[in-house]
């Protein structure tokens, strides 16, 4: 899997976060946008969430604060995405 | 009842200390498995206290920190939770804390949470928690043989629940 620190901009990282969400945890693509819940649905537990979490880190080339790991900043691609843009200065 | 017991939602000011209390390997290795499998530090701790299907409360005894307690795998269609709870470490023991943070929970449970059932299972040898989910009023459903991997060995799961009667 090939990531890009920061690199190529917020459409890009958008489409690794989809394909790394797809891949690890077996959802069906045609079920998934923007806003489908992840975290609140339950479709991803703690622990898978402590690993997207990481590779959003490492793709987009940013940090989450600790107060930052909460429903409004993960929820869904969406919610992910504003947040990794205000955390690269967008 | 120990008197001066006070379970609190888990804020981010114990998320540290909850990590701590979890990665210390004389309390972890007594955990469910996704616990003994993930390295717990405070990002897994604020995930897991804003997962909708979580509940994490510290425990305190006059106003200290004394462990922490959890209903978890809360299932809305089915309406139960999986229990656990632990001492921090390093803690000195107050006989009863645990049984009476362990029913203020589950009364939480079985009122705010509209839960149904609530069930938790232990490994055989830990016999403390044995003896303080049945003081709580837990009784003992059944026994997975060999369902737990401890210290090198399979030994027993215990599974335990208790309905809201059984509180009372």
């Amino acid at each position: 899997m090939t990531t890009a620190k920061g690199a190529g901009g917020v459409s890009t990282i958008k489409q690794q976060i989809i394909n790394y969400i797809v891949d690890t945890y077996g959802i069906d693509p045609s079920d998934f946008d923007d806003n489908t819940s992840l975290f609140s649905s339950g479709i991803l537990d703690s622990f898978n969430m402590v690993e997207l979490v990481s590779f959003v880190e490492e793709t987009a080339g940013i940090r989450f604060g600790v107060l930052d790991l909460n429903l409004d900043n993960l929820d869904d691609v969406g919610r992910i995405l504003r947040y990794v843009n205000s955390r690269m200065g967008g | 009842m120990v008197t001066g017991t006070d379970i609190e939602e888990l804020t981010p000011d114990f998320y540290a200390l909850a990590a701590h209390w979890l990665s210390d390997p004389e309390i972890n290795k007594w955990l469910y498995a996704e616990w003994r499998e993930h390295p717990a530090d405070e990002r897994l701790i604020a995930l897991a206290a804003h997962h909708p299907r979580n509940r994490l409360w510290i425990i305190t005894v006059n106003g200290k920190p004394y462990g922490l307690c959890s209903i978890g795998n809360i299932s809305k269609v089915d309406r139960s939770g999986v229990a656990w709870c632990l001492r921090g470490s390093g803690v000195k023991h107050v006989p009863a804390a645990m049984t009476t943070s362990l029913r203020k929970m589950l009364r939480v449970a079985f009122t705010d949470m509209q839960l149904r059932s609530v069930n938790a299972s232990i490994m055989a040898p830990n016999m403390a928690s044995r003896r303080m989910v049945e003081r709580a009023g837990f009784r003992e459903a059944g026994v997975l043989r060999e369902g737990f991997a401890l210290e090198g060995e399979f030994v027993d799961r215990i599974l335990f629940d208790i309905l809201p009667e059984d509180l009372e």
